[in-house]
C-alpha cells in the first residue's frame, strides 16, 4: 500500500514513526528535513503522485487548531478545525485538496501530544460552551486509520474534555475501532454522500455507497451520532430525481430521528485551486459545465442554481428530518 | 522503442559512461550541436557534460535550448558514483539528491512499480573518497536536477547511478573501460527506467485533438490575445463536455471572424449539458 515512507530526521526515532516502519518494513526510507521540501515543491504533478501516494511522517510544529472556515457549523457557536493528516486516499474530482497541495503525497503528523494540548486549551478558552472540532477538513478522518491510530489516540482525548464536540468526516468503511468502543456522545461519525450517478463521475477509489450505509447501520446500532453530509451538492441533468432517490434509500436504511445533523452545500471552490485542479483534468465536465460562475475568490453554481439546489435539496431532506439538525453549508 | 511523442534526454558526465547508449540506439552524433558532445536518433537525444555540476546544469540547459524541448519530456542524468560499502556495478536510484555545496535538498518522486535500491544521492566539487552515510556521491546530479525541474515536471526527473568505487576500491582505480563495462551492465535497469518515465509523461502528454482543433480555429483568422485565450479555454471546455469535432468543424469553423468562433462556442457550450452527469 505504501511504497516509500519519507521520514522527517529529528523524527527517526519517535514511536509512532517506529510503529509505522514496521508496518511497511518492505517500503523506501527516505529522510527529509521539514516535510514542505516534499509537499510544497514546485514543479509537480498531483495527478500522477496521486496513483501511488507516498507517506511522509512530520511533525505539526504551529497552527495544529485553527478556526473553521464561516459558515462551516453544524450547530456550534465554536468551530475549529485540525489535521492530523493532509491529502486524501480517495480521489474526488471536486476536492478541493488537489487544486490546493502540489503533491498527492500523504502527510501525517505525528506528534499528537502536540494536538491534544492545543485542543485542551482551545476548549479551555470557552469554558461551559460547547466547542466543535472538525478532523475530516484536510484529509479522510477514518480512511487510514489502521494506519494513523488517528481515533485510538484522540478519542480518548475528546472523552476527556467536558465542552468538545468532534466530527469525524468521512467516506471510509474503516470503522473497527469504534464499534469495538463505547460510543461518545459528542463525538459524531459524519458520511458524506452523493447520488450513485454522481459518485460513478467524480468520486473514485471511494467504498461503494451500500458500504458506507453498511458501516453507518452498524455503528447506529451500536450507538453513535451520525450525521450525513451531501457536501459537495453536485449538479447534472435531472438531479433532482438523483437527490431524491438517494435521501429515500438512506431514509429506508438509516434512523433519521436519532441522526445528530444532515448538512448540504453546494459544490465551490477557490478560484485558484479551480484552475490548478482544471489544468490537471482539462477534460473534466465538472469543471467544463456553463453552471459554473468564476467570481472574484470562489468558483460555484451561479447563484440562481445553487439556490434552485439548495432549496430542492433543504425541501426534500426537510421530510426526514427536523429543522433545528439541518444546516447549510454557506460560502 | 515505442516512445511516441516521448523524448528522453539523458545526461552522462563522461564519453565511457556514455558508449553503452550510444551504441543501444545507435545514436548518432549532432555535429553542430554547441559547447558538448550530443548524440541523437529518433526520440532519444544523450549529452555528455563533462565533470561537475555546473557542467550537467548547463549541459540540460544547452539540451532544451538546442532541440526546443517541449514542456514534461524525461529527462535522466546517469552514469557512475562512489559508495562506501555497495559492490561495483550495483544500480541506484536517487530519491534523495543533496548538494553538499549548500545543502540543498531535491526528492525525486519515486515509481512504485521498479525494484531499483534507493539511496540519498550527495553532489560533491571535488571527489571523496570517505563515503559516509549510507550514500552515493558524485560530482552531477545536483546540477542536473535543479535545472531539468525548470522543464519537467518532477516526477519526469531522474538519477541513476552505478557503484564504480568504494572503501575497498579507490576512485583512483577507476578507468574509462572499467566505467564502460559497469554501465554496460546496468544499462537495462536505465532502460526500465526511461520506459517507466515514458510512460508516465505520456500520461500527461498534450492532449492532441485539443492542440489540432486549437490549431484549426486559430489558422486563417484574426484574434486578438485576449481572443486567443477565450477561445482556447472554451475550446477545452467545448471538448470535456463532449462537443463534437465534426459539429465543430461543419459550424463553427466556416465562421470567417475570430469573435464569430468564440460567439459560437460560447452559445454552444450551454447546450451541451449543464451537469457532471448527463441523463
Amino acid at each position: 500500500m505504501i511504497d516509500t515512507l519519507y521520514v522527517e530526521e529529528q523524527l527517526l526515532q519517535h514511536p509512532r514513526v517506529a510503529a509505522l516502519r514496521s508496518r511497511f518494513p518492505r517500503a523506501r526510507l527516505i529522510e527529509c528535513g521539514r516535510y514542505g521540501e516534499i509537499l510544497n515543491r514546485k514543479a509537480q504533478n498531483f495527478r500522477l503522485q496521486k496513483q501511488r501516494p507516498a507517506l511522509l511522517l512530520a511533525r505539526k510544529h504551529e497552527r495544529r487548531v485553527l478556526p473553521a472556515p464561516a459558515g462551516y457549523s453544524i450547530g456550534g457557536g465554536h468551530n475549529y478545525y485540525f489535521s492530523h493528516m493532509l491529502n486524501c486516499v480517495y480521489d474526488c474530482r471536486y476536492c478541493f485538496l488537489q487544486g490546493m497541495y502540489r503533491s498527492a503525497h500523504y502527510v501525517l503528523f505525528v506528534n499528537y501530544e502536540d494536538f491534544a494540548s492545543d485542543l485542551a486549551a482551545v476548549c479551555a478558552r470557552h469554558p461551559g460552551q460547547p466547542v466543535y472540532f472538525f478532523s475530516g477538513y484536510d484529509c479522510d478522518s477514518l480512511a487510514l486509520e489502521p494506519v494513523s491510530g488517528f481515533c485510538e489516540y484522540f478519542l480518548p482525548q475528546f472523552a476527556a474534555l467536558d465542552n468538545a464536540w468532534l466530527e469525524l468526516r468521512t467516506k471510509s468503511t474503516q470503522v473497527r475501532h469504534l464499534l469495538e468502543r463505547a460510543p461518545l456522545p459528542r463525538v459524531v461519525v459524519a458520511f458524506s454522500f452523493t447520488p450513485l450517478e454522481i459518485a460513478a463521475a467524480v468520486e473514485h477509489k471511494t467504498p461503494a455507497l451500500e458500504r458506507r450505509i453498511e458501516a453507518m447501520r452498524k455503528l447506529q446500532a451500536a450507538g453513535w451520532p451520525l450525521g450525513l453530509r451531501f457536501d459537495p451538492l453536485i449538479h447534472a441533468d435531472g438531479y433532482q430525481n438523483m437527490y431524491r432517490e438517494l435521501f429515500a434509500m438512506l431514509a429506508g436504511q438509516l434512523r433519521w430521528d436519532q441522526l445528530h445533523s444532515v448538512s448540504c452545500g453546494v459544490f465551490r471552490m477557490p478560484q485558484n485551486y479551480f484552475h490548478n485542479t482544471q489544468r490537471l483534468y482539462p477534460r473534466e465536465p465538472l469543471f467544463a459545465t456553463a453552471s459554473l460562475r468564476h467570481g472574484e475568490n470562489m468558483v460555484a453554481y451561479q447563484p440562481e442554481l445553487a439556490q434552485e439546489m439548495m432549496d430542492f435539496c433543504q425541501a426534500e431532506l426537510s421530510q426526514y428530518v427536523a429543522a433545528d439538525r439541518l444546516f447549510t453549508c454557506r460560502y | 522503442m515505442s516512445a511516441d511523442a516521448v523524448f528522453l534526454h539523458v545526461i552522462v558526465a563522461l564519453p565511457c559512461e556514455a558508449r553503452p547508449f550510444i551504441d543501444h540506439w545507435r545514436l548518432r552524433a549532432v555535429t553542430d550541436f554547441p559547447g558538448f558532445r550530443c548524440y541523437a536518433r529518433d526520440q532519444v537525444r544523450l549529452l555528455v557534460s563533462g565533470v561537475g555540476k555546473v557542467a550537467a546544469a548547463a549541459a540540460v540547459a544547452a539540451c532544451q535550448a538546442y532541440f526546443r524541448v517541449a514542456v514534461d519530456q524525461v529527462w535522466c542524468n546517469t552514469g557512475v558514483a562512489g559508495h562506501a560499502r555497495l559492490p561495483l556495478g550495483s544500480a541506484v536510484w536517487a530519491g534523495k539528491i543533496r548538494d553538499t555545496g549548500n545543502g540543498q535538498c531535491w526528492y525525486p518522486p519515486l515509481l512504485p512499480q521498479l525494484s531499483l535500491p534507493v539511496r540519498e544521492l550527495c553532489t560533491v566539487d571535488t571527489p571523496v573518497t570517505d563515503y559516509a552515510g549510507d550514500r552515493l556521491y558524485d560530482m552531477e546530479a545536483a546540477g542536473f536536477y535543479p535545472t531539468a525541474l525548470r522543464y519537467a515536471s518532477a516526477e519526469l526527473v531522474h538519477s541513476l547511478k552505478v557503484v564504480s568505487d568504494n572503501a575497498s576500491q579507490s576512485v583512483a582505480a577507476v578507468r574509462p573501460e572499467l566505467v564502460e563495462n559497469l554501465m554496460c551492465k546496468q544499462l537495462p535497469a536505465c532502460l526500465q527506467l526511461l520506459d517507466a518515465l515514458a510512460d508516465l509523461a505520456r500520461q500527461i502528454a498534450p492532449d492532441q485533438e485539443y492542440l489540432q482543433l486549437r490549431q484549426e480555429v486559430l489558422t486563417g483568422r484574426h484574434f486578438s490575445a485576449y481572443q486567443q485565450r477565450t477561445v482556447s479555454q472554451l475550446l477545452q471546455r467545448y471538448l470535456a463536455l463532449g462537443g463534437s469535432t465534426q459539429c465543430l468543424r461543419d459550424q463553427g469553423l466556416p465562421l470567417a471572424d475570430g469573435g464569430a468562433v468564440i460567439r459560437w462556442l460560447q452559445a454552444t457550450l450551454p447546450e451541451l449539458g449543464r451537469g457532471t452527469v448527463n441523463s
